[in-house]
């Protein structure tokens, strides 16, 4: 293959993939930079290792890997949450339905309690839960056992409900 | 210690229900849940909130980085490789070639891209494909056109998609019946929610009149394309089709995925996906099976890993099948089960068709859409057509009030539904309601007049990235063959199976 036909592959498999890694730091981070800063550092690494990794029949769990470590690692180095947690109004809590300041809300409170969640757990929650990535894979990647890796996704879904609800104004958790 | 469900009386633990959602139980865990799960409040409140908690998450959608991300990374993949300490002399000497050469090749390569994409043009009013808001058009208006806008650089297009995963990318295809029932089926795509659409680009795939899109819910740059000769009704066998193309690179090109088995083929579904694998749902033999879905033997195709299509059941066992649907507890991932329609009886797999169970309590229910949030399943009572609603994962069935005459319902993410009013007749307006979150009342918010529009037919709604409808699509379902009633010409009723409305929304 070509250079210039392997850079013309890379770029399609970067516009295939890019949205579902960008999304899976988003939420491991909260932060828009940092998302940028470790996208870009995970599709370069599969730059690298292109000739191998397009040979997968599921890229995307290999780029997860990459950027789950890249991600844990991160949070690791700055040891407190990134993308801190600003003040939430009390007026912000329980807007009408129909208020499209709702769904900003909302935005803020799913922050909020991601961030709440040690970072594995918050890990195995989105790659589950937003990537369907299947259960023995979640395992491996999170270098964890299948029991270990059950009851972490578990708490990790359990503290997710109480502590949104507790933020969503005290509500039943 | 487990910690338990509360106000649970059997005391069931958060992890037996965890695993449930999971699949992960073992098979006396699994059978006590399932026993238990449609007599306690309790246990479906905690899935209904896991489920709610999910679809918070996926709603939760970083800003569009893609193209900045792309300028950091091609300007690393120019940098050259940080060379070992023993090689320095010798890169040293290369480097200044090796970029000058990097950088002439990078050139190139984006003049020669720049030529293949389309550019974004904007819209101005005309025919064929239109939108309208989802929230409020007049009804009862002889003006059909009143709240809809008609897309003039999509006059071509004859069925319309939005991906799941990223809701402001849509494809629309079709042809232009000036250009002959022969030329090349088009496409064209839109990144900002239907916005602006992109030039529309050839797909080299002719004489095919008619065609219907799907796009992967988690990936928006794989997009599956049924094409025929005409929508239904065609007779004969061979030259109309169907086939199945499938694009990876955002319908810039695409591939055919022929079927095991061919013969009488004369009409399938959009493609379904679950658990990465596609299905379609297709007539497999000939001579009366004219009416795709209705007649004939039918069967269920899968794709594995983009692999090619291979036959997961016996066609004889889907005799009589009328409709394919997605799993009920987690729409928009894909978790688990698939419903098969065949002769009154329901059967879901959850292993990518290798086996297959009966679900006695939906024998004598059409499973019609998957509701937003995943928890809840819409379906249709075979006797009397009256819509019923689960939300118990299809164990118990409660009446669920629609307008008469509806013919199609379709959720967003954010738990709104519309549905679609259709008498069959040439001459009623047709009238799109809609139902907000947690409500019980319908609002009529589109209208389409058969007598202005006569083959315009509401395809898909569409929404932003906070899940909130944006907007309805319309398409005119004929063919560029003239040779084809425009009466049979709607999109079939069981192209719902694809629900492009429904619970897709996965970033």
């Amino acid at each position: 293959m070509t250079a210039q036909s392997q850079a013309e592959s890379f770029e399609s498999f970067f516009r295939r993939y890019q949205a579902q890694v960008s999304g899976y730091l988003w939420r491991m981070t909260c932060n828009e930079q940092i998302v940028l800063d470790l996208c870009q550092e995970t599709f370069f690494r599969a730059w690298q290792h292109f000739e191998q990794i397009r040979t997968y029949p599921h890229p995307a769990s290999w780029l997860f890997r990459v950027a789950t470590n890249l991600a844990l690692q991160d949070i690791r180095r700055r040891s407190s949450p990134v993308g801190a947690a600003t003040p939430f109004a009390d007026d912000e809590r329980d807007p009408a339905a129909s208020d499209p300041g709702r769904r900003v809300a909302e935005s803020e409170l799913v922050r909020q309690t991601l961030l709440a969640l040690p970072p594995k757990q918050r890990a195995l929650l989105v790659l589950r839960e937003v990537y369907d990535v299947p259960f023995e894979e979640l395992a491996e990647m999170m270098e964890m056992s299948a029991s270990a890796t059950r009851m972490a996704l578990s708490r990790a879904r359990e503290q997710f409900r109480q502590i949104y609800r507790r933020k969503d104004g005290g509500k039943d958790a | 210690m487990h910690d338990l469900v509360r106000h649970c009386t059997q005391n069931m633990s958060v992890d037996a229900l965890s695993g449930w959602r999971d699949d992960t139980l073992g098979p006396e865990v699994a059978e006590r849940v399932a026993t238990h799960l449609p007599t306690c409040r309790a246990c479906q409140a905690y899935l209904h909130e896991y489920e709610q908690d999910a679809l918070r998450l996926r709603r939760f959608t970083p800003p569009s980085l893609q193209a900045e991300a792309w300028q950091l990374i091609e300007r690393r993949m120019r940098q050259p490789p940080a060379p070992p300490p023993r090689l320095r002399v010798i890169f040293t000497r290369w480097s200044v070639p090796f970029v000058v050469l990097t950088l002439i090749v990078l050139f190139a390569l984006l003049l020669n891209n720049g030529g293949r994409r389309p550019s974004p043009v904007t819209q101005v009013p005309t025919t064929t494909v239109a939108h309208g808001t989802p929230n409020g058009a007049p009804t009862g208006t002889p003006n059909a056109r009143q709240g809809w806008t008609d897309i003039p650089a999509l006059s071509f297009g004859k069925s319309v998609a939005f991906a799941a995963s990223d809701p402001q990318t849509g494809y629309v295809c079709g042809n232009n019946p000036a250009a002959g029932a022969t030329a090349s089926l088009q496409i064209a795509a839109t990144h900002d929610g239907g916005r602006t659409w992109g030039q529309p680009l050839t797909s080299g795939i002719a004489n095919q009149a008619a065609c219907r899109l799907a796009v992967n819910p988690s990936d928006p740059q794989e997009v599956a394309m049924n094409v025929s000769a005409c929508w239904e009704g065609c007779s004969g066998s061979g030259q109309y089709g169907p086939d199945l193309y499938r694009s990876f690179d955002g319908g810039r090109t695409w591939q055919p995925s022929t079927f095991p088995t061919s013969g009488g083929n004369v009409g399938i579904s959009a493609p379904v996906w679950a658990k990465g694998a596609m299905f379609v749902y297709t007539t497999t033999t000939g001579a009366n099976s004219v009416v795709p879905f209705q007649r004939g033997a039918h069967s269920v195709a899968v794709s594995l890993n983009n692999g090619p299509l291979g036959w997961v059941n016996d066609a004889t066992m889907f005799a009589g099948m009328s409709d394919l649907s997605v799993e009920i507890t987690n729409a928009f991932t894909y978790n688990g089960a698939y419903f098969v329609q065949v002769n009154g009886a329901t059967f879901k797999t959850t292993d990518y068709g290798a086996t297959w169970s009966r679900l006695a309590s939906v024998d004598t229910i059409v499973i019609t859409a998957v509701a937003a949030d995943g928890s809840t399943l819409l379906g249709q009572h075979t006797a009397d057509h009256q819509y019923i609603r689960s939300v118990d994962g299809g164990v118990s069935w409660t009446p669920f009030a629609v307008p008469p005459n509806t013919t199609r319902i379709v959720t967003t993410p954010n738990g709104t539904y519309y549905v679609w009013q259709d008498d069959a007749s040439a001459t009623t307006p047709k009238t799109i309601y809609r139902q907000t979150p947690g409500g019980t009342t319908w609002t009529p918010v589109a209208v389409i007049d058969p007598l202005q529009r006569p083959t315009l037919t509401w395809a898909v709604v569409s929404w932003d990235a906070h899940g909130q409808p944006q907007h309805l699509w319309a398409t005119e379902a004929t063919e560029a063959t003239s040779a084809v009633s425009v009466a049979s010409s709607h999109i079939p009723a069981s192209a719902s199976g694809y629900l492009p409305g429904i619970a897709q929304h996965a970033p």
